[in-house]
């Protein structure tokens, strides 16, 4: 009887009172205590992936609405814009038509995808813990573009002349790790639909592409690296059916690398208003020179060694298309190089 | 007795989770924001798909090369490009260190087609910006497309620069009316881009921005007959009355989009892409783009001064540690 007694009363009790007394010695640990922290993570393989979706596929229906426009000039009407078809696919899918067997892995043992709480003293955000997701690591820890540089004539220093090409083994290696992607909307306004826009790209990396987030001032706060590398990126028009497509326009050998924000010097930051409306940002670098000259220059020796250091390691950007090619005509080569955002804020309004 | 064991272990979890579920009412009285617009129109034998954005947007960046378009063209020098500046930044740096940014109001994407046979071919793609104000600098070694300058300033500045030949004797009087009855008036011009070597508009791959052949100074404010004098003489091989008009565009470093004078914000300026000569349509103006890349800088955009058009426009500061400055 005794025995059952303490069963059925005092052994719940006593791990009622463990488990309460369990919580209460729970305490929030200090940023700095967290940003010791430093996990391995867990990587991320997807093996013989393949996402096909749209009403051509299987009858559903993605649409966007909410959306206004007018046609000609008239008045304001209500705009659909149905995704007929966005594929995930692995190499050869030919613009979206041979998906369903086709896959894809995305990320490998040696090269996942990440997903990480590193320390914040090795990312330039001290004392915090930060959360990576990372997309496989570049094959080599640098940029894949390849710079020709020419002297200012007009002022001090070097800059880039020219992009000639990207390391292009990036084309070529992990073939079966790199997808082709592809999306086709179509536009109706008023009730009339009007067209069908497709993009395709094809066997696209992305390595070397990460997020990473972290918390300050009660708000999150981040920076982010995109790299894209592909062979082609295609844009057509089709008629109101989806058929009788147009003139393609091929950007050829497509690299971007571009990174936004600089840790805790230049956070990112997302957040939407009250009102509905969102405002990103890129942190304002105003205010970091310690004393000023007579044109608003860094003069002290502080601020121009975190200006140096940010001109020559902080965040940049590089586009390269190889060229344009329309309907057999070709345009060469476009180009924007070492861009660097020193502030920027981005708020949106109703039209 | 086990249910209200499970019961209070279960407690504590839910105390330590603090979210809460929005009901339905709650949520009903959340509306998405109808920021983005979707237009479609039909000009000149092409069908337009404009995508705008209800954006604000205040930035300041720097690029060491923005380059559009390298490819051969015929009848341009080898290895140039349809759009080429170099250390190229939108916005600036005052004095006091104060990041000054470049604004733009509702960006928007723009393609254009052309049906044949049935298809509709895309045959342009642009970039635009419903207004922008701010300063636009670099170093413009290439360009294509349309910058209409608005030229300004006195005639006894005007005077200073004009140098008559030895016995031109219209040129000498032409010179002493403008520096001496019209010393104080504000004569006007407007400059486009130009080949230097003629004279003539010429808006592929330009180097130089001046005014065209058959364009005349004038006096807003003058009286029609001060202006009937003014235009029978008129711009001729980059020279008006003895006095240069037509000037390298790596002379003007920076540039005030939008007026600097009222502040008000340019309309038009966009940035395209098109296979063919395609006119774009901005409310009720039509702006033809040339094949190739092309920027477009509306009538209004740019107000300079004779003294900057002459002399050029130094580089504001874009940078803490500017290689322009420091």
């Amino acid at each position: 009887m005794l025995i059952r007694i303490l069963t059925n009363s005092v052994l719940p009790l006593f791990f009622l009172l463990l488990c309460s007394f369990t919580n209460a010695d729970l305490v929030a640990m200090e940023d700095a205590d967290l940003g010791e922290v430093d996990g391995e993570g867990i990587g991320v393989v997807l093996e013989d992936f393949v996402y096909n979706a749209g009403e051509q596929v299987n009858g559903g229906t993605f649409e966007i609405t909410g959306l206004s426009g007018r046609v000609n000039g008239g008045g304001q009407q209500n705009v659909v814009l149905g995704i007929s078809q966005f594929y995930i696919a692995g190499q050869g899918s030919n613009n979206g038509s041979n998906v369903d067997n086709n896959p894809v892995t995305l990320g490998r043992l040696n090269y996942p995808f990440n997903i990480e709480l590193v320390d914040g003293d090795n990312v330039g955000v001290p004392d915090k813990a930060v959360f990576e997701f990372a997309a496989p690591k570049k094959a080599i820890d640098a940029s894949y573009f390849n710079f020709a540089m020419e002297n200012r004539s007009e002022g001090s220093g070097q800059r880039v002349d020219r992009i000639s090409g990207f390391n292009t083994n990036v084309l070529s290696s992990r073939t079966t790790e790199r997808a082709d992607m592809g999306i086709r909307f179509d536009l109706e306004i008023g009730g009339s639909r009007f067209q069908s826009l497709e993009n395709h790209i094809e066997s696209l990396a992305i390595d070397g592409s990460y997020t990473r987030l972290w918390g300050d001032s009660g708000h999150m706060e981040g920076e982010l690296a995109v790299n894209l590398y592909t062979p082609s990126i295609e844009f057509f028009a089709c008629d109101a059916a989806g058929n009788n497509c147009g003139a393609t326009v091929d950007f050829q050998n497509v690299a971007i690398e571009a990174e936004l924000g600089y840790g805790e010097a230049q956070p990112v930051t997302f957040e939407v208003g009250a009102d509905g409306n969102f405002i990103f940002e890129v942190g304002s670098l105003q205010g970091r020179c310690g004393s000023l000259n007579g044109t608003g220059g860094c003069s002290d020796a502080a601020g121009r060694a975190f200006f140096n250091d940010y001109y020559q390691n902080g965040p940049k950007g590089n586009i390269y298309i190889g060229n344009v090619s329309v309907g057999g005509r070709n345009y060469g080569s476009s180009t924007i190089s070492n861009l660097q955002i020193q502030y920027l804020e981005v708020k949106s309004h109703d039209l | 007795m086990k249910a209200v064991f499970i019961i209070m272990m279960l407690l504590p979890q839910f105390v330590w989770a603090a979210l809460t579920a929005i009901d339905d009412a709650e949520l009903s009285d959340m509306t998405g924001q109808a920021f983005i617009n979707l237009d479609r129109s039909s000009s000149g034998g092409f069908d337009f798909t404009k995508v705008t954005l209800g954006l604000d947007v205040k930035t300041s960046l720097n690029s060491d090369l923005v380059e559009l378009g390298r490819y051969e063209r015929s009848g341009e020098v080898a290895g140039s490009s349809d759009i080429r500046i170099s250390d190229f930044a939108l916005g600036h740096i005052n004095d006091q260190g104060e990041i000054v940014p470049f604004e733009i109001t509702d960006p928007f994407i723009e393609l254009a087609f052309e049906t044949v046979n049935g298809r509709e071919n895309l045959v342009g793609v642009r970039l635009g910006f419903g207004e922008a104000k701010g300063k636009l600098s670099g170093n413009i070694e290439y360009l294509t497309g349309n910058i209409d300058i608005e030229l300004y300033g006195t005639g006894s500045y005007l005077s200073s620069q004009m140098s008559c030949g030895f016995f031109d004797l219209i040129c000498e009087g032409a010179k002493a009316l403008v520096g001496g009855a019209w010393g104080n008036d504000e004569f006007a011009a407007n400059a486009s881009l130009v080949n230097a070597s003629n004279g003539n508009p010429d808006p592929i791959r330009a180097t130089h921005v001046g005014m065209p052949n058959g364009s005349n100074l004038s006096i807003p404010d003058g009286g029609g007959f001060t202006n009937f004098l003014l235009g029978l003489f008129s711009s001729s091989n980059c020279e008006l009355l003895s006095t240069q008009t037509c000037f390298p565009l790596s002379l003007y470093r920076t540039l005030d989009i939008g007026n600097k004078d009222t502040g008000a914000a340019a309309e038009g300026l966009f940035l395209s892409f098109q296979t063919k000569n395609v006119g774009w349509v901005d409310g009720g103006t039509t702006t033809t783009a040339s094949e190739g890349a092309f920027m477009n800088i509306p009538n209004g955009g740019i107000r300079t001064s004779f003294p900057e058009a002459f002399n050029g426009i130094p580089r504001a500061r874009t940078k803490y540690v500017d290689p322009y400055f420091d």
